[in-house]
């Protein structure tokens, strides 16, 4: 009896389905063609009750919509006693628990596990060689939801043969994901291990995994034009905030003006953005009474920053002058009236 | 609301620690970072083999296609293809239709429905087709008024016939 852990698939559904979609774990057996439903839990882990058969078992993890009855292909696993077995797990510098996410211009790497992979003559080509391959899926509105099945439908973006077990690491220095700005691409990365089928398996999927790729933050100051010289209250200004990553601390600085940026500055009360959910997001923040932070006058910098697992960035940055200091030009005039 | 402590202690210390500032990455840097990304660092020899491998890939599946319907008017579920095993005249409608109403997982369909489906606890063998199902079973459907839906282990089951 086969023991298919369910849990794995579970924790990668992405977040969009979950209420109002009812989840069917389906398993095929690829000699027989016995089509079977497993009765399942929402997460954990349940043993399949048919027997392992030469040519493999299907397990497929579904969801339906119960509002358009649309169905999604969310994860499916071959298995079978002479099949290779395969793991892949991506990781990045966000220790975020869901599914793996990463910034455009960041690093991750993917580590394809394989093993049972066999050496010799005579053996099939399934139990010798996997098929490594890497799927695009672009999500420009960052709005549509992308299946499994959607993402790694069509032609890879690359692929690669594996006939060693172990561990097979490739590291990708930032996401392979395309547009106009590279800067704010989105979308998906999508890794398969397929075994090699001679046509007898209707499907050859033996793992998978992803990684959510989110664009790099942008902002604005407005307001306040470059040398402009503060000498009483400050302007009010506009900040607009655009892709603020999903883990994020967002803020104002002001600090005197010198060819270092970074340390030291105060930061403005009230342009504090904490951010830690799902998905990006886009603000416009106003920010005023901040005079109270120049200790004395001079040339300063004001800075909007924001700080990721992956460091701290300017968004943007003004350079202008304080000078507060009340001078008084006077001339005393000794005035005498003439006595007559 | 550990989270939000959590955020607001991060907050805190990124306000006051010393923070390494970077520039961010131009689009032009990016788009030439992205020329060495690939899976061709792997293996593009593909092995010797008598017959070119077959890869699928799974566009087009539909569970719902591959699926019976069955529906009371106000719930609907799904079983394999193959898992019905008798469909008395009077219930024909219920079955194959389009999905109407709320969609259930198949057994919580089944306890709202005892009076019009039961279930037939059939073998692997039985459902492959090497063995036949009781005849003593199939005669008797036909004298009752329930839908039968093939089983095992709870879940419902293609039967080869």
């Amino acid at each position: 009896m086969l023991r298919f852990a369910i849990t794995a698939i579970a924790l990668s559904l992405p977040s969009a389905f979950g209420q109002g979609y009812v989840n069917f774990v389906r398993q095929q057996q690829q000699t027989s063609k016995i089509t079977w439903d497993m009765p399942v839990a929402p997460q954990g882990t349940a043993p399949a009750m048919l027997t392992a058969e030469a040519g493999g078992a299907l397990f497929q993890l579904w969801t339906v919509s119960q509002q358009n009855s649309k169905d999604y292909l969310l994860d499916q696993k071959l298995v079978g006693a002479y099949l290779p077995k395969g793991s892949i797990i991506v990781r990045s510098a966000d220790s975020y628990n869901g599914v793996p996410r990463i910034r455009v211009d960041q690093p991750f790497s993917v580590e394809f596990t394989v093993s049972n992979l066999l050496t010799g003559q005579n053996i099939p080509l399934s139990a010798t060689t996997v098929l490594a391959e890497h799927h695009l899926a672009p999500n420009p509105d960052g709005k549509t939801v992308i299946t499994a099945a959607q993402a790694i439908a069509g032609t890879p973006f690359s692929s690669g043969y594996i006939s060693k077990n172990g561990v097979t690491s490739v590291i990708y220095p930032v996401t392979s994901i395309k547009a106009p700005d590279p800067t704010k691409a989105r979308g998906e990365e999508h890794f398969v291990l397929h075994a090699l089928g001679d046509g007898t398996f209707s499907q050859t999927q033996i793992a998978t995994a992803f990684i959510k790729v989110w664009p790099m933050a942008s902002g604005k100051i407005s307001g306040l034009a470059p040398g402009t010289l503060i000498r009483t209250n400050p302007p009010v200004l506009t900040v607009k905030l655009d892709d603020l990553y999903p883990r994020s601390n967002t803020f104002i600085r002001i600090r005197s003006s010198g060819p270092i940026l970074g340390n030291g500055g105060a930061v403005i009360a009230g342009s504090m953005l904490a951010l830690d959910q799902e998905l990006p997001t886009s603000r416009l923040l106003t920010v005023s009474d901040y005079g109270n932070l120049f200790d004395s006058d001079g040339a300063y910098v004001i800075e909007l920053l924001t700080t990721t697992p992956f460091g701290t960035d300017v968004l943007d940055s003004i350079a202008f002058q304080v000078n507060r200091t009340l001078r008084l030009n006077a001339m005393i005039v000794d005035c005498e009236t003439p006595e007559n | 609301m550990k989270t939000q402590f959590a955020i607001l202690a991060a907050l805190t210390a990124a306000c006051h620690a010393e923070i390494v500032v970077t520039q961010p990455v131009s689009a032009r840097d990016l788009a030439a970072r992205q020329k060495n990304t690939s899976l061709t660092v792997l293996d593009q020899t593909r092995p010797p083999s008598d017959v070119a491998p077959v890869i699928s890939r799974s566009a087009g599946q539909s569970l719902i296609f591959q699926s019976e319907i069955l529906h009371d008017g106000h719930h609907w579920t799904l079983v394999p293809r193959g898992a019905v095993l008798f469909v008395p005249k009077a219930k024909m409608a219920n079955v194959g239709a389009r999905p109407v109403g709320i969609l259930l997982p198949w057994i919580e369909f089944l306890a709202k429905n005892p009076a019009w489906v039961s279930t037939h606890e059939t073998s692997f063998n039985q459902a492959s087709g090497d063995d036949p199902l009781p005849p003593e079973k199939t005669a008797f459907w036909e004298k009752q008024d329930r839908v039968i839906i093939a089983v095992h282990g709870g879940g419902p089951i293609s039967v080869a016939r």
